[in-house]
Parts: C-alpha cells; sequence; structure tokens
C-alpha cells in the first residue's frame, strides 16, 4: 500500500471519526486491508502534545494513511488569562509534525489565574466578550499561522447579562476575524432545549461560507436538561438537524465524536454510513433530485 | 478586573466550592433552576480530576479501592488544582500529598503512587536512542576514567515497597491474592525499553552507582565509589556489569567522556 503525507485542506472531505486509542489497532489492520470506509480522522491535541512512546508512534502510522484534523481542548480563546503561549508553542510544534488540513477548538473559556478547570465553560454573549474573543483569535492565528476553526459548545446555564444571541455572537466573532466554524450539531440541539429556542433558527443565522466542519454527537437527557455527554449514540432529533444542516451548509467534513461507552470501530462506521447516507438526502433534496 | 474577568472569577469559585456569587448572574431554564444546572458543572470539574487521576493511578486506585481513591482525589485537586492544559500532569504531586498526609495504608499508598507516575510517565516520554555496547566499545580504553552518562527520560528511580512490583501487577490483572507487604524502603526503577514498560529493584550498591551517575559523575567515580563506599571487592568487575546491564536494557541516552580522540 502507498503511504503518503496530505496536508491540502480539501483532502479533509467526506465522513471522519475522532481517533481514540481504543481503536487503534482496527484501525490500522483497516487501513491495511484498505477496506475502512472512515475518510478522516480527528485527534484530541493536548493527548498528543507528549514527549513520545506509543501513542505518538500510532499517530503517525494512521496519519500516514488518511488525513487528520486537530481538535483541542485547552486554548481557552475565551479566559481573561492571557494566553498561554506555551500551550501555544506545543500545539504549532505538533501541527508540524501532523500537517492537519486545519486546527479547532472550542468557542468557551476553560480557566482564569493559572487553574485549568477542563471543561468548556460557558461565555457570555456580550460585546464586551466579543471584543475580548476576536483579540485573542486574531493573536492566535498570527502566531499558528493559518485560520482556526472554533466550535459552538454545550452550555447549561443563561448568563442574565448576555445581550445577543449565541448564533449572533458566533456569526460576528467569524466576520471579525475570519475564523471559520466548526459547526456541532449536536451541541446546537442540546442548547436549543436547555435554551428554548427553535435550531432551526440558529442554523439560518450563521453565514453558509462560515462552516468548515460538523461534529455530530449523543447526549444524555435528562428531562429538565441535556448533558452533552458523547457517550451515547446520536439520536434521531440530532440526525434530523444535521439535515437541516447540510441542506444550509452543503456537503461539509462530517464526523461523529466518541468519548465515552466507546463502542467497537465497526459500529462507529455503521453509524456514519447513516451520516453519509443523510447527507446524499438532504443534497439531493437541495437540487430538486428527490420528488 | 473586567466584568467578563469578575464573571469567570465567580464561575470558578462556584466550581471550586469557593463562592456561590454566580448563582445570581445565571438563570436556568422553565424545567430547572440555575443552582441545580450550575451543579452539573460543578459535578462534571470534579468527577473530571478523579476519572483522570484514576487512569493515571490504576494500582493505587486498586490498593485503596474506588471510595478511598475518590476521597483521597478530591482532597488532593482541592489542594493542588490543574495548573496545566493537559490533565496528564495533574497527578504529578499526588504522591508528596500522600507523604504529607497519609491514608490508611500508608506507606505503601505513597510507593504506590510513587511507582503509578513512574510507569505513566515513563509511557509517554521522548523517544530516544538508546546508547549500545557496541558504542562503549568503540570508545578508547582512555575515554573509560571519565565517561559520563545519561540517562534517558523516561527512567525514573524511587522508593516503594520490596512488594510494589508485584502488588501492582496483581491488582492490575485483578489476581485475587495480593502478595504480603515487603520491606518498606526497596529502590526501584522504572523505564521504558522499545515502547514497553519495564521496572525492577536496585540492589544498594547499583542504587548508590545510579544516584552517582545521574548526578553527573565518570564512572572513575562510581569505581571508586563501589570500592571505597560499597567495599566491594571487585568494584570493576561490579562496575562493568552494572553498566553493562543499563546499556542492555536501554537505560542511557547519551554519553561523554574527556580522552582526547585520535582522528
Amino acid at each position: 500500500m502507498t503511504v503518503r503525507m496530505s496536508d491540502r485542506r480539501s483532502d479533509v472531505a467526506g465522513f471522519g471519526l475522532g481517533l481514540r486509542p481504543t481503536h487503534y489497532a482496527d484501525i490500522l489492520a483497516g487501513s491495511a486491508d484498505g477496506d475502512l470506509r472512515v475518510d478522516w480522522f480527528e485527534i484530541i491535541s493536548e493527548n498528543y502534545m507528549i514527549g513520545g512512546g506509543k501513542p505518538l508512534r500510532h499517530l503517525m502510522d494512521i496519519r500516514a494513511h488518511y488525513p487528520m484534523v486537530m481538535h483541542g481542548v485547552s486554548l481557552s480563546i475565551g479566559s481573561t488569562a492571557p494566553l498561554d503561549f506555551d500551550y501555544l508553542k506545543d500545539l504549532k510544534n505538533l501541527a508540524a509534525r501532523l500537517e492537519p488540513a486545519w486546527i479547532s477548538d472550542h468557542l468557551c473559556w476553560t480557566g482564569i489565574a493559572g487553574l485549568n478547570m477542563h471543561d468548556l465553560l460557558p461565555l457570555p454573549f456580550t460585546e464586551e466578550a466579543l471584543v475580548h474573543v476576536a483579540e485573542r483569535v486574531h493573536a492566535v492565528q498570527a502566531y499558528l499561522d493559518r485560520q482556526i476553526l472554533l466550535e459552538n459548545t454545550s452550555s447549561y446555564v443563561t448568563y442574565l447579562e448576555s445581550a445577543m444571541p449565541e448564533w449572533e455572537f458566533i456569526a460576528e466573532l467569524s466576520r471579525r476575524t475570519g475564523c471559520e466554524m466548526l459547526l456541532d450539531v449536536n451541541n446546537v440541539y442540546v442548547n436549543a432545549f436547555n435554551h428554548s429556542f427553535d435550531p432551526l433558527v440558529f442554523l439560518d443565522a450563521i453565514p453558509r461560507d462560515t462552516v468548515r466542519q460538523i461534529h455530530l454527537a449523543g447526549h444524555e437527557n435528562h428531562g429538565s436538561h441535556i448533558i452533552d455527554t458523547h457517550d451515547h449514540d446520536v439520536v434521531d432529533a440530532v440526525w434530523d438537524l444535521y439535515a437541516a444542516a447540510v441542506a444550509r451548509f452543503g456537503a461539509v467534513a462530517t464526523m461523529i465524536e466518541r468519548d465515552d461507552h466507546i463502542p467497537p470501530l465497526n459500529d462507529l462506521i455503521l453509524e456514519l454510513d447513516r451520516a453519509r447516507s443523510i447527507q446524499e438526502s438532504a443534497l439531493a433534496a437541495r437540487v430538486g433530485l428527490v420528488a | 478586573m473586567t466584568s467578563l474577568g469578575r464573571t469567570q472569577a465567580d464561575f470558578q469559585d462556584f466550581l471550586l466550592g469557593r463562592s456561590t456569587s454566580i448563582v445570581e448572574q445565571v438563570r436556568g431554564n422553565a424545567r430547572i433552576g440555575e443552582s441545580d444546572l450550575l451543579h452539573v458543572y460543578r459535578h462534571g470539574y470534579w468527577a473530571r480530576q478523579v476519572e483522570a487521576l484514576a487512569n493515571d493511578f490504576p494500582g493505587l486506585c486498586g490498593l485503596l479501592g474506588v471510595a478511598a481513591f475518590d476521597r483521597l482525589s478530591r482532597d488532593y485537586v482541592a489542594a493542588s488544582p490543574s495548573r496545566h492544559p493537559s490533565l496528564r500532569w495533574l497527578g504529578r504531586g499526588l504522591a508528596s500529598h500522600l507523604d504529607q498526609f497519609p491514608v490508611e495504608a500508608q506507606p505503601l499508598a505513597a510507593g504506590m503512587a510513587r511507582f503509578d507516575w513512574a510507569v505513566a510517565q515513563a509511557f509517554d516520554a521522548r523517544d530516544q536512542i538508546a546508547v549500545a555496547m557496541t558504542d562503549i566499545l568503540a570508545l578508547p580504553p582512555t575515554a573509560w576514567e571519565s565517561l559520563r552518562l545519561a540517562f534517558t527520560e523516561a527512567v525514573s528511580d524511587l522508593v516503594a515497597d520490596s512488594s510494589i512490583g508485584e502488588l501492582r501487577r496483581a491488582i492490575l490483572h485483578d489476581a485475587g491474592e495480593m502478595p504480603a507487604a515487603g520491606e518498606i524502603d526497596q529502590r526501584w526503577i522504572v523505564w521504558r525499553q522499545d515502547e514497553d514498560i519495564q521496572y525492577r529493584p536496585l540492589a544498594d550498591d547499583e542504587a548508590a552507582a545510579f544516584d552517582l551517575i545521574r548526578d553527573g559523575a565518570t564512572f572513575g567515580s562510581m569505581c571508586q565509589l563501589l570500592s571505597d563506599h560499597c567495599r566491594h571487592p571487585a568494584a570493576a568487575v561490579r562496575s562493568a556489569e552494572i553498566l553493562k546491564d543499563w546499556l542492555d536494557r536501554g537505560l542511557v541516552a547519551e554519553i561523554a567522556h574527556d580522552a582526547a580522540v585520535s582522528a
């Protein structure tokens, strides 16, 4: 089999999965057979910002066969703490090694005063926060010498001081900075439930050319609120919303995130097949091919 | 402090259990109040830290049991919250915390914490090409006296119970019967050879030699130490034996010496 490294953004298209250690062996075996129905992988950047050993070797072995993107959890773009340039240096070094199609993180903050809560904490949607985040996005993009993608996060409370809806904040941030969006369709659904808004209003407010990647994931519905757990299959309502997202944004690179109760690789590939099928139908409907 | 900064400070303080000011600044939804929803974040914060520590300290978690490990983890995180972008580093102070605040299974627990952490360190330490015996044999004879060695970054030494290796293996493989505790102050060495984690106890003379070499002393000094301090009857032979073992096991990353090398 020909082994190649790919660094072109256009190589990350179609349908991907989050790379998880429990699947390393199956992925490499499937790569050798050439019949793995996964087009690309997304890694959690921080898991590979390490010295060496098995994790990095497996990563590079898989990278030799698949395009990849990097997805971080500790950029803390919305924090009022100073940007962590040691972290950014490690991120840039990993990117130099991995040559990902793009680097993403979350529109959130993860800690202040030198602490890291290791959670994707919500921002108030205010002009003050928008100015602050935009300034930091500019700085990060300049340091990394590339556009970044920011993901809409799930949230459970609403700040009383928020002066605009989430979708307006995101659209305006993208307009001011040129950053692109990693649209997490599950998170839109979760927030629509938790904050009582129409998820289609969210999608309609995001400029069509802003969305570079889509996340799909499962969640835990507690009746009074939904928690974004990434430990279940994608639910039907999120699949429906995904179809609506495809209708609006087109054939955007799509992946399924699974972080807990991780099933065998083949189960996730079957779930990914459903995304393929939904995207195909939604695209066909968009161009009037479906009666 | 900016308004955003104050909001974030209040939110973080809520997660850490230091303040409830943030409750007044948010709202929930028609089905559930803001306080309950904020506790979703607080619960998630603590659960995530405990889970990360359990992953990095499987021996200690098995030794103490889930409930006691949970209590220990929460005490530790309260005293030393994460300051690194990766949870990978959260546990670096756990063994010292146990030294300061002993639990029921001490001193076994602190030794197990040191052992678990050494394994975690070795697992993803920087890849380095190990020096081979042939590299040493290629040196001029005059180089041996001033020979200095640097261990790979995957190498750690620690003090723990003499049964710790066997005990940890039994816990991880759920072996049922646990080995009895042994001597409490055994020196151990943990490293990675190729991609496999290795460990073994150090004999007293080897431990003394290891400390000396790790601190930058020469092979000549090591021979002298084994001769004088350890009163080893065949110090040079024993030194060569120790050196060969370190090289065979892939512990040495660099060598240097002061001897002139002819062109």
